[in-house]
This record gives C-alpha cells, structure tokens and sequence, in this order.
C-alpha cells in the first residue's frame, strides 16, 4: 500500500524557516519530507493562534504544538481555508475538545474515535458545512487540502 | 498434544487476520468494537484449546508477545522511529477497544501507554489462561475419578 516514508519516520531535520504572518485560526500548515508514500505533504496541522498547532501524531494522539516545528521539515506550505472566520473558530473549537483522541495512520472517513493528522482538519471543517476532500475518497491525506478549491496558498518553502 | 510452534503459529494466523479485518471495519464505527471483543474471546479460546506443559506455555508466551517486547523497548531507545507504528499496527485488533477511553497522562495519551505495555498484559494473559485452564482440567479429572470410583 505504501512504497516510501510514512509520517514521523524520519529522523532527519530539514531547517526551512519561513515567515507565519498572515495565519489566521482556522488556517492549515502542511509539512513535507522527500519521498513521502501518499504524496508532497506528510503532515498537516491547524493553527489556533498564538504560535499553536492542532495536530495528530502517532505517540501523542491529538495534541497542541508550537508552530516553529514546521521548519523541521523540507516543505512547508500556509493555506489559508476560504471560509468566514466564524467558521474556521469553531472548527478550531471543535478540535480543542478532541485533545488526546487515538491517533492511527491510516483512519478511514467514518467515526470520531479514530483520528490522523488530516482526518481532524477535514472533519473539523466537515461539521461547519465545509468539505475540504473534493475527491471523494475513503480517507483524506495532507495534499487534498493542497488541491482543494476551499483554500488558497499563502506561502510555501522549500530548504 | 499440540507443538508450541503450532499454538504460536495459529495466534500468529488469528491475529494478523484479527489485524486486517478489524482495520476495515474501523469504516463501520461499532462494528470494529464487537470484532474486537471477539478477537479477544477468540484468542482466549486458542490458548485454552490447547493441552501444553506448564513450560511450554511460557514458551508461548515468550515466543508470541517476546518479538514485540523488542520492538516496544525500541520505540522507547529510537523515538520517532518506525517502532511505535509497527507496533500500533501489530496491535490493531485492540484499537477500536483503546479508542473508547481517550485521556491524558502527563500529555501523553493513555492509549500511547497501553500499545508500549500490550506485549507485557498479553504475554501475562497466557499465563492467566494457563492457571484457568488448570483449574478447570483438575476440576474435570476429579470428577473423572470419582465417576471411576463409583463404577
């Protein structure tokens, strides 16, 4: 199923500094290393302000992290979701109550007890009205939130 | 009598089909909890089935959770290595049981704890079965013997 590196498995630190301004709460960050198996991002958080990230990962379930991580990998992107700022709040609300849930790589769609990284952005979004997989698939991974016509590119980096 | 190679061999089998079968039914919430308890039952059922010596079920023990042991004490050399998820991947039949009970111990999340120590409860849950497994046999070839003595 997968042919290259999967999430965390990387020990290797990329320095990619790259400017936050312009995030809002709500907006998506995406973190990349080479040769990542399901596709260019391998990871992807939410921020909610003050220099904080919600994500997943796989020791620490859903967690609260500071955003400078982000420079550890080799691509960073900002998105910004093309939603009113009601909506992206309480996607963010809606994940600060999911702090600690399972994380497991490959969680399908349906449920709210198994998360990954991209499925609590996705389903954050998907009880405001928001679906950001305009692909239909079973699960959702960091790129679709690249190629959806919901969000725009505020930056990217590349070390 | 079975070998402890087969017994191993057969919890081997069970639980990566438990594993794979579980995960997919992870796409029906509630389903993949029911499967879960049955792979437990299932489980209990292999080790008790089976008519092994006192130290070939430490054998069984050693050899079925032993490997994984390893891979748990490298997760723990190595973080953010691979080990920790091909261990959660190895326990996948517990998932949707571990999913039930999110909360945090010193902001690491329970579950995270229960995947390093599963080598160590499953491993102790032979040894559980072996003891029930005794007392009922002995249980049995009492009554056998007292049925004997009335003949």
């Amino acid at each position: 199923m997968f042919t290259g590196d999967v999430g965390y498995g990387k020990l290797e630190v990329f320095f990619t500094p790259i400017s936050f301004e312009g995030l809002e709460p709500g907006d998506i960050i995406l973190g990349g290393y080479p040769g990542c198996s399901y596709g260019r991002f391998s990871h992807a958080g939410i921020y909610m302000g003050d220099e904080k990230v919600i994500e997943a990962y796989v020791d620490l379930g859903i967690t609260i992290q500071s955003i400078f991580h982000y420079w550890d990998y080799k691509e960073i992107c900002l998105l910004k979701v093309n939603a009113e700022r009601e909506k992206k709040e309480a996607a963010v609300e809606y994940l600060e109550d999911m702090i600690g849930r399972l994380f497991y790589p490959t969680a399908f769609k349906p449920g709210d007890r198994i998360w990954n990284c991209s499925k609590i952005i996705w389903k954050a979004y998907y009880q405001q009205g928001i679906d950001l997989d305009d692909s239909g698939d079973f699960w959702v991974s960091p790129d679709m939130f690249y190629n959806t016509t919901f969000t725009t590119v505020i930056r990217e980096a590349n070390s | 009598m079975r070998s402890v190679a087969k017994v191993v061999g057969y919890l081997y089998i069970i639980q990566i089909s438990a594993g794979m079968t579980i995960w997919l039914s992870t796409y029906f919430p509630g389903i993949d909890i029911l499967l879960s308890i049955l792979y437990f039952l299932v489980i209990t059922l292999e080790l008790s089935n089976n008519r092994l010596e006192y130290k070939k079920w430490g054998l069984v023990a050693v050899f079925w959770q032993g490997p994984w042991l390893i891979v748990s004490l490298i997760s723990q050399l190595r973080p953010g290595s691979y080990a920790f998820f091909l261990l959660q991947f190895w326990n996948t039949p517990f998932i949707p049981l571990l999913s039930c009970i999110s909360f945090n111990i010193k902001g690491t999340p329970f579950y995270y704890y229960m995947l390093l120590i599963m080598p160590v409860i499953l491993g102790l849950y032979v040894g559980i079965v072996y003891k029930y497994t005794k007392i009922k046999s002995a249980g049995c070839s009492r009554t056998e013997n007292r049925i004997a003595r009335q003949r």
